[in-house]
């Protein structure tokens, strides 16, 4: 780990509690889901090389939300953090990352595409990305939906 | 370029696929160009999805195992490999030694095929043919070693939760070094060939260039990112399986065209060749899965989440698990190093020409071919002309058009 850049700890403790997973180098941490943008933007000023791995978002049927977590590469630190956050399901909107972090773009459309979660402010974001013409309007990754 | 004046501009969509015979992605491009350069490019992609994570969630752990497999026909023993660490990582599997390394031996033969099957078909699509053929030939002994050592020559299946589902007898030493002495003899011939040959260099030096931190904000993934100088390996940074035992080096080049991806490639062939040795040299004894058979294997997975990440041949491979206490997964996120490197590549391709994107597309991996027809927009006037291409052939037809 380099000395010079500070820790992860600190820089996000105004957002929430970093946690390790059980393999080293890899953290989460939970946020809300409207301070996901200055926390990608404070990471992408404060380390530089950062890059978005993937968006998974998972269906919550029970509870009624859809948890979206951001799996971010943080290439200074070695470090594997995974931004989780929680929205509902009825209104599953999201700010979008695509003008600070362009990466997202493509991750943000597969998310739409299969699971229905609108990230606001991505102009990209377009149905069907991934499926089939006649399944323009579905979501198949949410737990309701069935085959037909 | 057809113009009548300079603020008159005739932007022509040339579609560019579906259809692939040269690599395994249906997948089409639409490039707008200006004469021979290319404004916009636009990836269309979804003709073949297949809906494997929708599918994960109602097979069990270990049917998964042989379904994920199934995503790639190239780099399939990496996708098992992420998934079973995806599920160990949620069940807290520690996998033997002997395991480890011949995960390590199976995923670099992988790689060392198929950064040789991209060499060959980046060799074709700048008309190379010879070199083609001759690297598809000695790929084949590759596939032959896949398959001395899983039993299989394209769907290895060999990973496993806890290990690995097949031992290497000792007698087989001798036979897989054999062949990778001769691939490493090979590649020095190949190598000479992607550094000195006039026309391999004209035709990919400088084409299709990412800067470094272009290819970092775009989060391209693998080669493409190391032919831009990050330092961004799985293998380094986040090391799994035996990775943290068997000494390699991380190629990387600042150049960031289509030739310093295909450098990096031969370069990591080099390093895999050394790594397989090494495995061989140094393999442990013991037990292939942390169970006295395969079947007392556990029945039972804690609700919780696990991530599985590997350094595919084409990037980083990410399996996100999620579980919630049942035989079956609730969630397999499969996160795959081509959907970031085909859509978020495209930037690449702007103001280059059209005869120079067949080789930037096949660099980032997968390959592109027939144009069957154009679509003529007319900016000013709001028309759009459809072509068919074989009138495109006739001169007077088309100077018609455009007057």
């Amino acid at each position: 780990m380099n000395r010079s850049f500070p820790n992860l700890n600190d820089v996000l403790r105004e957002y929430g509690e970093v946690k390790p997973y059980r393999r080293s180098n890899r953290y989460h941490i939970e946020v809300d889901p409207k301070s996901i943008r200055s926390i990608v933007k404070k990471l992408l000023e404060v380390y530089g090389d950062v890059y978005i791995s993937t968006i998974t978002p998972v269906d919550y049927l029970k509870d009624g939300v859809i948890e979206v977590n951001y799996e971010l590469e943080i290439l200074p630190l070695n470090v594997f953090l995974v931004v989780k956050t929680k929205i509902p399901r009825n209104k599953a909107e999201i700010d979008s990352l695509v003008d600070i972090l362009p990466g997202a773009k493509v991750l943000e459309q597969e998310a739409y595409d299969l699971m229905g979660v609108v990230f606001k402010g991505n102009p990209y974001l377009r149905k069907p990305f991934l499926l089939p013409e006649e399944m323009a309007n579905e979501t198949p990754l949410r737990k309701d939906w069935k085959p037909k | 370029m057809v113009t009548a004046n300079s603020d008159e501009k005739y932007v022509v969509e040339i579609p560019v696929g579906p259809q692939h015979p040269a690599l395994h992605e249906p997948i089409s491009l639409r490039l707008k160009v200006e004469g021979e350069q290319v404004v916009d490019a636009h990836v269309v992609s979804g003709y073949n999805h297949r809906g494997i994570e929708w599918l994960a969630e109602r097979k069990t752990f270990y049917q998964d195992i042989f379904l994920v497999a199934r995503t790639c026909g190239i780099c399939n023993a990496v996708h098992g490999a992420a998934y079973v660490q995806a599920v160990e990582d949620l069940m807290g599997i520690e996998v033997p030694p002997r395991a480890k390394y011949l995960r390590v031996l199976v995923m670099e033969l992988e790689r060392i095929h198929s950064h040789m099957l991209v060499l060959a078909v980046l060799a074709e699509v700048l008309g190379f043919d010879t070199l083609f053929m001759l690297m598809m030939r000695d790929r084949e002994r590759v596939m032959y070693l896949k398959e001395l050592v899983t039993g299989n020559r394209v769907h290895a299946d060999f990973m496993f939760i806890g290990g690995v589902r097949r031992d290497l007898p000792s007698d087989k030493k001798d036979k897989i070094l054999k062949h990778i002495n001769y691939i490493e003899e090979r590649m020095k011939h190949y190598e000479k060939i992607w550094a000195e040959d006039p026309i391999i260099l004209k035709r990919t030096q400088g084409v299709g260039v990412a800067s470094r931190s272009q290819a970092l904000l775009h989060s391209l993934v693998g080669p493409v990112v190391r032919g831009s100088g990050v330092r961004s390996d799985i293998r380094l940074i986040d090391p799994y399986d035996a990775y943290d035992e068997i000494p390699f080096n991380v190629v990387t080049r600042d150049e960031g065209d289509t030739w310093a991806r295909m450098m990096v490639r031969i370069g990591e062939i080099y390093e895999s060749i050394n790594m397989v040795k090494y495995v061989l040299e140094h393999l442990p004894s013991g037990p292939i899965i942390p169970w006295k058979t395969i079947k007392a294997a556990p029945r039972r997975f804690p609700i919780g989440e696990g991530i599985g990440r590997v350094e595919a041949p084409r990037g980083e491979l990410l399996y996100h698990v999620v579980s919630d206490g049942k035989p079956k997964p609730y969630r397999v996120k499969i996160r795959t190093p081509s959907l970031l490197n085909i859509h978020n590549g495209v930037f690449m391709m702007l103001d280059q020409y059209i005869a120079d994107i067949p080789a930037i597309f096949a660099s980032f991996d997968p390959c592109i071919s027939c144009m069957e027809r154009v679509i003529v927009v007319d900016n000013k006037n709001n028309r759009v002309l459809r072509i068919p291409w074989r009138k495109l052939a006739d001169r007077e037809y088309v100077e018609k058009i455009f007057r």
